[in-house]
């Protein structure tokens, strides 16, 4: 859809067999609510889930990205992470992530295709649990009303 | 303990691995493979409807989902003996071929060129020279000097700019390379190519799956809705970009792929290390009839032992003695027992039993267990499957096609079948299935195409969809598929219209198992065995012989080993 502003991803990375590790999925349904629920309803919200080189497609099409994903940067489990554009190849060329997709290679691919996001931002959170599982932990669910907020907020700074 | 090197993790590959190996004069005598995390999705399915159980496996992976998805409804199938009708067939294997063509295309260029393709050489390279020798070679259009001119411009910038990226971890200058900048300069263009190109060819999982990744399947078929008359089915317009697509990949593979794997193997003819087990397995795949019509299989099943090419046994999921997973030096156990046991994966399962150091280790007690991975074997035969495994069978057994393309790829390099028992005919191999996929899959689609036309546009058979219509008491069932990595068996014992048991022993496993309870070597380890290494410090040859399988240990493992930061860690001693 095509708006004033330019074409706004939020984009979810993880694994849903792992607890906590899908947290960038799990959340998605709520992101679409909470967009909708706000009137943002040109954002595309896409489940890249563990997928590698071929997140290439959504990102060139993107102007503005926002990847949702657990993040491990050893703090408190629960406590919500916003990474800014500087900080996000540095977190994933340390490989803070939690799962195996070269999330990394796949910017850098993006920057040698020129086809990098105006503008991208990460929100997630420290993990409490990574053991096999298909829902999230009691304590990462309580958290999820404040990422939406965030999500929510970021999008809303990305259109004004 | 000798002196030991260690890559830990190895990069470019999806997944966690850890190798080890033995030098004496420059020359590996000694390898060890080990999964460093651990795996249980096996877990996460147990007392779950088997209608659902293809959902949860083929999240085992993001690279891989669709092959997981594949093998899980056919064992459940296959345990209900349930026949897809003949369009659901045809869609499974043009989504299965799709997912073999992109793979091995990443794979080539982003995984495994590097090992072969010196970036920062491409700088120094003359674009006409390579604008004449890209002409020479295809008919591919993007060919002029001004778009090679400015492929050297694009490297130039990132190198200048000090973020090299991926291209930071390289060994450029290591003097194992041996193309002339001009032919890097080729591969590095054609890097860039196929990011581009791949980024449209999943589509075809997203139009027939309804969305990638985790496109939707059904047992009983595909739950792709074929009609021309909806706007929210999979109508004219969808299947001509699906064709489309396909036409487009078959071009790629044919004038870009392939003609640069020759051309970059031509330079590397004395680079014959890696070849390892020469037993080769491959379940077979691609049926013209149906999954269970084995003799109509375009990728045949069979087993090739001491690369004896007279002699191609066969293999049976089925059997017990054809499928075994030993546990001896895997962080495992069977019940009471941790060793010296192979159990089929209908009786197998899924106990974790670390033994391993709790802290920071130097390197590993091969003694003792050392490993994630089980260890398969076949009639106690540690096996290598994959891409080379697919090509030497068919052309033992005389496939025409196969037959065709591996004499004249061998010719136009001039070098006996012998020669594809090394990485680089692994990675030859993987080229030239890639052609025989592109042209199975626009025979699958016109097949398609027609029967739509005819108005046959059946896509699922509900005959055994509900629980009612199964049969009673404990039913086994097995889904093999051949996967882009090789041969993936799922096994489900379904009880009470429940998963009771539910096992998945994925191509990796075969080929990066560690020994088994004879002290016998897996895949990994064996093509290790004998590479020469000029650098020490600079393991290139291994990565080499590593990467042509193209190994995904995501499926085998899961990430727990969180507490390294560091991208490689290779080290003496």
């Amino acid at each position: 859809m095509k708006n004033n502003y330019g074409h706004i991803i939020v984009m979810g990375i993880g694994n849903t067999l792992y607890t906590d590790e899908g947290l960038g999925i799990h959340i998605l349904p709520y992101v679409k609510e909470a967009l909708k629920q706000n009137g943002l309803t040109d954002v595309e919200v896409y489940e890249g889930s563990t997928d590698s080189m071929s997140l290439l497609a959504p990102i060139d099409r993107a102007d503005y990205l926002l990847v949702v994903d657990a993040i491990k940067a050893g703090k408190a489990p629960g406590e919500i992470i916003a990474l800014t554009e500087e900080e996000i190849p540095k977190y994933f060329s340390t490989k803070l992530s939690v799962h195996q997709v070269g999330f990394q290679e796949v910017l850098f691919a993006a920057r040698l295709l020129e086809q990098l996001p105006k503008e991208m931002a990460m929100i997630g959170a420290q993990p409490y649990s990574l053991e096999l599982g298909v829902e999230l932990s009691k304590g990462m669910k309580e958290k999820l009303p404040k990422m939406l907020d965030m999500i929510v907020a970021q999008v809303k700074r990305w259109r004004a | 303990m000798a002196e030991r090197i260690v890559v830990d993790p190895v990069t470019r590959i999806e997944g966690h691995l850890r190798v080890e190996v033995e030098l004496e004069n420059h020359v590996i005598k000694n390898a060890y493979s080990s999964g460093t995390c651990v795996r249980g999705i096996e877990l996460i399915v147990q007392d779950r409807d088997p209608r659902d159980v293809w959902a949860f496996v083929q999240r085992i992976c993001g690279v891989c989902t669709t092959t997981h998805a594949l093998a899980s409804l056919r064992s459940v199938e296959y345990a209900l003996d349930i026949k897809i009708p003949r369009n659901a067939h045809l869609i499974r294997d043009i989504m299965n071929a799709t997912i073999w063509i992109h793979d091995h295309i990443v794979h080539f260029y982003h995984l495994h060129a590097l090992d072969w393709v010196d970036v920062v050489s491409c700088l120094s390279a003359d674009p006409a020279e390579t604008s004449k020798i890209a002409q020479s070679i295809s008919d591919w259009p993007n060919s002029s000097p001004g778009y090679f001119a400015n492929v050297q411009q694009k490297v130039q910038k990132i190198v200048d700019s000090g973020q090299l990226g991926i291209f930071a971890n390289g060994y450029w200058g290591h003097e194992a390379y041996k193309l002339p900048p001009e032919v890097n300069l080729l591969a590095v263009a054609h890097y860039l190519e196929a990011l581009e190109w791949q980024k449209e060819i999943v589509q075809i999982h997203a139009i027939f799956g309804g969305k990638n990744p985790h496109p939707h399947y059904v047992v009983g078929g595909m739950a792709t809705p074929l009609d021309n008359n909806s706007d929210n089915a999979v109508h004219i317009e969808r299947l001509m970009h699906v064709s489309r697509l396909i036409d487009e990949a078959t071009d790629f593979v044919n004038k870009v792929y392939v003609p640069d794997v020759i051309a970059i193997a031509g330079f590397y003819k004395d680079a014959t290390y890696g070849g390892g087990l020469s037993n080769y397995m491959s379940y077979g795949d691609f049926s013209k009839g149906d999954i269970r019509d084995v003799d109509q299989y375009r990728v045949p099943r069979g087993v090739i032992i001491n690369g004896n090419l007279e002699d191609v046994q066969d293999v049976d999921p089925t059997l017990h003695t054809d499928v075994q997973e030993f546990i001896d030096k895997s962080w495992y156990k069977y019940g009471n027992t941790d060793s010296g046991e192979g159990r089929h994966p209908w009786e197998g399962s899924t106990e974790f039993n670390y033994t391993g150091p709790k802290s920071a280790y130097t390197q590993l007690d091969v003694e003792q267990k050392y490993s994630w991975l089980k260890t398969p074997r076949l009639r106690n035969e540690p096996m290598e499957v994959g891409p080379l495994a697919r090509i030497m069978i068919a052309y033992a057994k005389g496939d025409a096609d196969v037959k065709q393309l591996v004499d004249d790829t061998l010719k136009k390099l001039d070098l006996p079948i012998t020669a594809l028992h090394s990485a680089l005919g692994r990675t030859a191999a993987r080229a030239l299935e890639a052609v025989l996929a592109a042209k199975w899959m626009r025979e699958d689609m016109d097949e398609l195409l027609n029967n739509i036309k005819n108005g046959n546009k059946i896509t699922f058979d509900r005959t055994k969809w509900e629980p009612s219509s199964w049969p009673s008491g404990e039913a086994k069932g097995v889904g093999w598929v051949e996967a882009p990595r090789g041969a993936l068996g799922h096994w489900i014992v379904i009880e009470d219209g429940k998963t009771k048991n539910y096992q998945a022993v994925v191509p990796t496993t075969w080929n990066a198992s560690p020994r088994d309870n004879n002290g016998v070597i897996g895949a990994y380890e064996a093509s290790l065995v004998g590479t020469p290494m000029v650098n020490e410090e600079q393991p290139l040859e291994l990565l080499r012989v590593i990467h042509s399988f193209d190994p995904c240990l995501a499926c085998a493992v899961h990430l727990t080993d969180l507490e390294s930061n560091k991208q490689i860690d290779i080290r003496l001693g």
